[in-house]
């Protein structure tokens, strides 16, 4: 992980959700706090461990959590900024086609 | 018995979509075709323009297949199916949309739904845009822009009464999705070949070949299609986790994902990605490379979509994959 890279998946996800909010990273450590305007909505970090790369998400009124993945780090980000916007889930299909005792 | 390939025919009000579908069934390539109209409205009219034999043809008038009608695509093909039991002979469905449909919930459909997959195959989405109205109508209708953003091809009609508009048309529906390929027709002339693929030989091009000739965005579009390459096969589950983050990331804004990816799990032949917005078609063996380098190539519709920002993503679950798997 680098500086540029976690400034890209925070920056990217933002934009995605449109969300109201400016970011504000420390240029020493993987560090981001997302404001709107002085109300600061999360803080996420990100710090190499002997046991790979943790994510941690800090927000107001919350729980803080510690993720393995970047994966449900940006769930996690979600709800604390957009909690309004939906979560979306895959649905890989059952294919039909190869078992016709379905078939209608 | 192989499911039939059905290509969705879509595009806005008046872009020329029952024009083509004239003009392929004349041809004699496309003797063997059964038809659906989808129309809009109290009154039926497009059905009446597509000169078809009546046992190859399927009128839905009772409401938009991306609204109300989703359920009535499966009986529409079903209906189909049983005139084919009864001695129609066609091996090949085009669907006809209303110029107001969303493509997205009928390509669903047609991924999700069990009967229809016992029955069809998704073939490709072809989609017609008016060069004389293009630009006006993608600038005012959501609905227009998602069509091509969602197209495997575009077909730019009525350029023989806008042929100055069709560069500057190219130009924007290549920054709406540079992958689709993009031809002319007019009156609905052109070649079958062009516009229709057999099934699973879609070519899936280049992201280095494409990116330097195809322009950005345009400033009012917030559609955008990201190209991925990675030339070492992936590990299924960082396939698997890069999927499940970018619905849960873009959700509905998700509009589609296709392409080819080699997976560390199976080394004999790539595996064929295709989903629409959330909902994925499992994913499909190749028995070997279709022409071209042999490397994973994905292709993201999605609105807002960053091409560093999905880069980023794929290379963190990548690396958090690689770490795990050195435990």
């Amino acid at each position: 992980m680098t500086h540029d890279r976690f400034r890209t998946l925070i920056d990217g996800a933002l934009a995605i959700w449109q969300a109201d909010a400016q970011t504000r990273f420390d240029a020493a450590a993987m560090r981001c706090r997302i404001l709107r305007g002085a109300q600061t909505l999360a803080v996420l970090g990100y710090e190499r461990t002997a046991v790979g790369g943790v994510w941690r998400i800090e927000a107001p009124g919350r729980t803080a959590r510690t993720h393995l993945s970047i994966v449900p780090a940006l769930a996690g980000l979600r709800e604390a900024v957009c909690p309004q916007r939906p979560h979306g889930r895959v649905l890989f299909v059952w294919d039909a086609a190869d078992d016709v005792t379905h078939a209608p | 018995m192989s499911p039939l390939p059905l290509s969705v025919i879509t595009g806005f009000l008046g872009s020329g979509k029952t024009t083509l579908i004239r003009r392929l069934l004349a041809r004699p390539e496309f003797a063997r075709t059964a038809v659906i109209v989808n129309e809009f409205g109290d009154i039926g009219l497009d059905h009446e323009l597509i000169e078809s034999a009546e046992e190859d043809l399927v009128e839905l008038s009772t409401g938009c297949l991306c609204c109300a009608m989703r359920g009535d695509l499966a009986v529409a093909v079903q209906r189909l199916f049983a005139k084919r039991s009864q001695g129609a002979a066609f091996d090949r469905i085009l669907l006809e949309t209303t110029g107001l449909a969303d493509p997205a919930p009928i390509l669903q459909s047609l991924l999700a739904d069990a009967a229809l997959r016992a029955r069809v195959t998704l073939d490709r989405v072809v989609v017609t845009v008016d060069a004389v109205n293009a630009h006006a109508t993608l600038d005012a209708h959501a609905v227009s822009r998602k069509q091509a953003a969602l197209a495997d091809l575009l077909l730019i009609t009525k350029t023989d009464l806008a042929p100055q508009a069709a560069p500057h048309l190219r130009q924007r529906l290549q920054a709406l999705n540079r992958d689709a390929d993009i031809v002319h027709g007019v009156h609905g002339e052109v070649a079958p070949a062009i516009l229709f693929h057999a099934r699973g030989t879609q070519p899936i091009p280049s992201p280095a070949a494409t990116a330097a000739a195809h322009p950005q965005p345009h400033a009012h579009d917030d559609i955008a299609s990201v190209s991925l390459e990675r030339a070492q096969p992936l590990h299924a589950v960082s396939l698997t986790l890069f999927l499940q983050a970018l619905a849960g990331v873009c959700g509905s804004d998700l509009l589609r994902v296709k392409g080819i990816v080699a997976l560390r799990e199976h080394p004999d032949g790539p595996a064929v990605v295709h989903g629409v917005q959330h909902v994925f078609h499992p994913l499909r063996w190749l028995d070997g490379w279709p022409a071209g380098p042999r490397r994973t190539r994905l292709v993201l519709i999605g609105r807002r979509l960053r091409r560093d920002w999905v880069e980023a993503l794929l290379a963190t679950i990548e690396d958090e994959v690689a770490h795990a798997a050195r435990q």
